[in-house]
């Protein structure tokens, strides 16, 4: 239920978004790029406690700068020898990217960017198979913490690259450095991983992308003629 | 082809400090021993309290299947720390002095299953609701503070 607010707290925002762009739509400069971040795929070779999937959308509304918006999931469990973990969340982050690369070349179209971004999620956490044991009263108790919802916003400046590699696709990575705004917690059991943040005990992460985008050719308006992109 | 500003090395160094200051680890976990509540001995005579060290003093814990486990403090001790049960609301044990004289303190509490930290685990916190003790050599008690957690505050004070 709370991935389905948050997706719906997404699109509310996404739409407001492509309403102030369509504004602009006079203009001549503007693209529109989906993208999917490979780093994800990496992630649980490296560490196998956590997986989940993002993707990402840019839209250039004014020459060197790009609305973008990513929405991504991500799963967290281990098996500790005295209890068992999992959580499961969606996220979502908005904001700006700005290009700072100038070409000599007209035509080509990398890019160098900074950028800021606010992100929020909703996600569950439970815990079962807690072993707790004492010498003394000769006893073992077993409990479970029962699944709860959480949420958590952040903001986040980032930095990084945009290549063009083949026909409409490119390659990029970019270094995100996360500071929490807000994070709910419960009294009893603190997250061990927020979706989309990083490490939920920190007030401050890094995050790193890798993605591959696809430049959607996009028809546009250039002195009141129209050309495919 | 870049016609100005190469890539900022400003930037680079800007993420390379921030990755620094948050590669940081979670806190220490705390004392081996767990959770326990501190209990401290004090003497009233002539209405005047002064403190009280025992010498000798023996702690037997009550299981409820009869498998009574014995802890023996050899030094004089004023301050004692007792681990409650955790898989009961109530703990039971025996303070045995050496003059073979022995007093009962029963206490009751609510339990609360919480995480240390991921990397500590779980532990089980206590709000201890009532104290009852037998009044063979002790004179009375003070649940001074109810809640037992790994703060090192004294929860309860023992009158001989």
């Amino acid at each position: 239920m709370q991935i389905l607010k948050t997706l719906k707290y997404t699109f509310s925002i996404i739409l407001i978004l492509l309403s102030l762009v369509s504004y602009s739509q006079k203009r001549e400069w503007h693209s529109l790029m989906v993208g999917a971040d490979l780093s994800r795929f990496i992630v649980p070779i490296v560490d196998n406690t956590r997986y989940g999937w993002e993707i990402s959308g840019t839209y250039e509304f004014m020459p060197d700068v790009f609305a973008k918006a990513e929405f991504g999931t991500q799963t967290t469990r281990f098996e500790e020898p005295r209890y068992h973990y999992h959580s499961n969340g969606a996220y979502t982050r908005l904001g700006v990217n700005y290009n700072y690369m100038k070409h000599i070349d007209p035509a080509s179209s990398d890019k160098l960017f900074i950028g800021a971004m606010y992100g929020f999620t909703t996600f569950f956490q439970e815990a079962d198979n807690i072993v707790l044991s004492s010498s003394i009263w000769n006893g073992i108790e077993n409990a479970s913490i029962d699944r709860h919802w959480l949420a958590a916003n952040w903001l986040e400046i980032s930095t990084g690259m945009q290549a063009h590699i083949i026909q409409n696709f490119y390659l990029g990575w970019s270094v995100r450095f996360r500071i929490n705004i807000w994070q709910q917690n419960n009294p009893f059991m603190q997250p061990y991983y927020v979706p989309g943040y990083g490490r939920a005990w920190s007030n401050s992460w890094v995050g790193f992308n890798y993605s591959i985008y696809y430049r959607i050719p996009f028809l546009r308006r250039r002195n009141n003629t129209e050309v495919l992109d | 082809m870049i016609k100005n500003k190469p890539f900022n090395l400003a930037y680079l160094l800007l993420f390379v400090t921030l990755f620094f200051v948050t590669a940081c680890d979670e806190l220490p976990c705390p004392n081996e021993s767990g959770i326990q509540v501190n209990m401290g001995f004090y003497l009233i005579e002539n209405n005047i309290i002064s403190d009280l060290f025992i010498d000798s003093l023996t702690i037997e814990y009550l299981n409820p299947n009869n498998e009574n486990v014995s802890e023996f403090l050899g030094r004089q001790r004023q301050f004692i720390e007792i681990p409650l049960s955790i898989t009961s609301d109530t703990s039971t044990f025996v303070l045995k002095f050496k003059d073979d004289i022995a007093d009962t303190i029963l206490i009751k509490s609510d339990r609360t299953v919480k995480l240390i930290s991921h990397q500590c685990g779980f532990d089980t916190f206590f709000d201890i609701n009532e104290i009852q003790t037998s009044s063979n050599k002790l004179d009375s008690v003070w649940l001074r503070r109810d809640v037992v957690d790994y703060a090192d505050f004294e929860n309860i004070k023992i009158y001989f």
